[in-house]
């Protein structure tokens, strides 16, 4: 039998989140001469997510059930081992995302099958397959000898292209039913936060602010860079624990995972906790007074100064020149 | 009806201090076992039981699953003002998530416990597994990326951190949480805690062996080194090179 291989999809504005995108360029790459299935849950999928026949996969399963409107880590769980069992895949990849991280270990113990977490590599090799993933903090990387035939995975995001779509594809598209008990946790309650941060994974320029930023006025400077320059804002730590914004916007092993074309780091000294978050940039320009700061050897541009006299100058020198 | 008392469990590891340098030599990892501290994620979560305790009372245990030496960390956690440490002992082959998820499993089949914290991720692995794994051994709810916990007529309402929105959820106990990084300053322990720790209960737990595939795992350094191109000059000479450089990367 054809082996099958599952991936959990994520979505929001009508569109499959780039994680998702990039799971089925890996699933590519596992060159396992699969069925590759897109699983995408939700109340009303079939409304919430346009042009579900374009992806580049072999088929969509479309799984719809009313307490599937928001993630919650206990129905999702609940629903995906529903259909772990119903399918009996293969291999389940998904993204190391807040879902992800969630109920992959979940799923895993209850079908008693092993998870790779956060893998950002496959290699084959001597038909062996091997996973790469960053350890110690992003100090070191590990390659681990994947022995299993089936196993789950989740990859670090930015990692893989996002595959494109592929215009006039006809994918089957298969609706399947998962019963669900009455959950035991219930949401209650919902507060929209003030800073946006869910543009943040897919922007294409980002202008990071650290604790060199030092103030409001600082975060005020790297907010209208940013502005001016079509990006957004991700932080590191130092800036999150001056309690200048919220950590949703912080960036690096216990934030997010970015991969713009250009980062520009200001104020950022350069702890490897933050850089795994942002070395898949493109470019990356750093700004930071003190010569030595580390953020300067995984720089392509580096420029020496004080952010309260570069980003003020700068703003003014690209209003100059865009008039 | 009033709020309980919580039966806390808080889940530690023990893992190498960011701030260590490793040595890698044929591929594995060689560390000091100076460098070894309470996982500051779990660190956090810990802060966050001492909080909750603060706040309506309780028992907080301390559960590590690791060789003897993690007694150090427990200690650690004692004296920052933990009520007692549970140490189950496993051979350094048993570091998988699966297999430390299940040892934790074994010990918690024998006690009450109203409330388990875990740790967001452990800084060495990074695989965020444990605390998902043993909610789904023990079947009950749990919730990820939790930052507020109440109680209203014997039902907690956890707030978590979602994406989007901040999402409220109410849930009878028992159940299970991990805490993200940052939520806490953890507390350092103080010299009285410190005496205190000394009397308090640390017990040590055989528990069966585990079989582990043990999948071939080599390490090595990432390169992380990029062009490294200094722009020269005095502010405004930066200034106009930065933005020409903006606009040609446009
Ligand atoms: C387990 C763990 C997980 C972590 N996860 C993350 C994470 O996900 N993301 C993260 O970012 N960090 C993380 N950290 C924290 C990380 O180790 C660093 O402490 C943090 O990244 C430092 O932030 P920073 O660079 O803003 O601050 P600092 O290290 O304090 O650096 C500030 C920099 O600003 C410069 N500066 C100061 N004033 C000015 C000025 N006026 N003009 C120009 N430059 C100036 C200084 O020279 C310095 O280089 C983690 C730590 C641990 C232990």
């Amino acid at each position: 039998m054809k082996e099958k291989i599952i991936i959990l999809g994520e979505y929001q504005q009508g569109n499959p989140s780039s994680i998702t995108l990039e799971c089925i360029t890996a699933a590519k790459q596992l060159q396992r001469e699969a069925e590759i299935s897109l699983l995408l849950m939700g109340d009303e999928v079939k409304k919430d997510v346009s042009d579900l026949e374009q992806y580049d996969v072999d088929q969509m399963i479309i799984v719809e059930n009313p307490f599937l409107s928001r993630f919650s880590s206990e129905m999702y769980s609940k629903a995906l081992l529903s259909i772990w069992n119903q399918l009996q895949p293969t291999i389940l990849l998904c993204g190391h995302t807040d879902i992800g991280k969630a109920i992959s270990p979940y799923l895993s113990e209850k079908v008693d099958i092993p998870l790779y977490s956060n893998v950002e590599d496959f290699e084959s090799y001597e038909r062996k397959l091997y996973f790469t993933r960053s350890v110690y903090s992003g100090k070191l990387m590990e390659r681990v000898e994947v022995n299993e035939p089936t196993f789950l995975v989740t990859i670090k995001p930015k990692k893989w292209e996002a595959a494109p779509k592929k215009v006039g594809r006809k994918n089957i598209i298969r609706t399947m039913e998962v019963t669900i008990e009455k959950p035991i946790s219930s949401l209650i309650g919902l507060e929209q936060k003030k800073l946006d941060s869910v543009g943040l994974v897919d922007a294409k320029i980002i202008v990071g602010a650290g604790r060199g930023i030092q103030n409001e006025e600082g975060f005020a400077l790297v907010t209208k860079l940013a502005e001016l320059l079509g990006g957004t804002v991700g932080v590191s730590r130092g800036a999150v624990e001056l309690g200048l914004c919220d950590a949703t916007l912080q960036l690096g092993q216990t934030g997010k995972t970015v991969a713009p074309d250009l980062y520009i780091a200001c104020g950022i000294s350069g702890a490897i906790q933050h850089l795994v978050g942002v070395t898949s940039a493109k470019t990356i320009i750093a700004i930071n007074k003190d010569p030595k700061a580390p953020i300067f050897e995984v720089a392509d541009y580096g420029v020496i100064g004080d952010v309260f006299d570069i980003i003020p100058a700068l703003i003014k020198e690209l209003d100059n020149t865009t008039i | 009806m009033g709020n309980k008392a919580l039966n806390m469990i808080v889940l530690l590891s023990r893992t190498v201090s960011p701030e260590a340098s490793l040595v890698v030599e044929s591929g594995q990892v060689f560390v000091e076992e100076s460098n070894f501290i309470i996982n500051p994620p779990d660190a956090i979560s810990l802060e966050e039981a001492l909080q909750l305790k603060e706040k309506y009372d309780g028992k907080i245990t301390v559960l590590m699953v690791s060789g003897k030496e993690g007694e150090k960390q427990l200690r650690t956690a004692l004296a920052m003002g933990a009520d007692e440490a549970v140490l189950m002992e496993c051979s350094p082959k048993e570091d998988e998530p699966s297999i430390i998820a299940k040892k934790i499993n074994d010990y918690l089949q024998s006690v009450n416990f109203d409330l388990i914290l875990a740790g967001d991720f452990s800084t060495d692995g990074a695989s965020s597994q444990v605390g998902p794994r043993i909610a789904a051994l023990l079947d009950i709810p749990f919730i990820t990326k939790t930052i507020c916990i109440n109680q209203e007529e014997r039902n907690a309402i956890v707030k978590r951190n979602g994406d989007g929105d901040i999402e409220t959820f109410r849930v009878p106990f028992p159940f299970l949480v991990t805490i993200p990084q940052g939520l806490h300053v953890p507390r350092l322990p103080s010299l009285s805690g410190i005496m205190k720790a000394k009397k308090k209960p640390l017990l040590f737990k055989q528990s069966k062996e585990i079989s582990n595939i043990n999948n071939l795992k080599q390490y090595s350094y990432p390169n992380l080194k990029r062009k490294q191109t200094n722009i020269q000059g005095e502010t405004q000479e930066k200034v106009v090179t930065l933005a020409k450089l903006l606009k040609s990367l446009q």
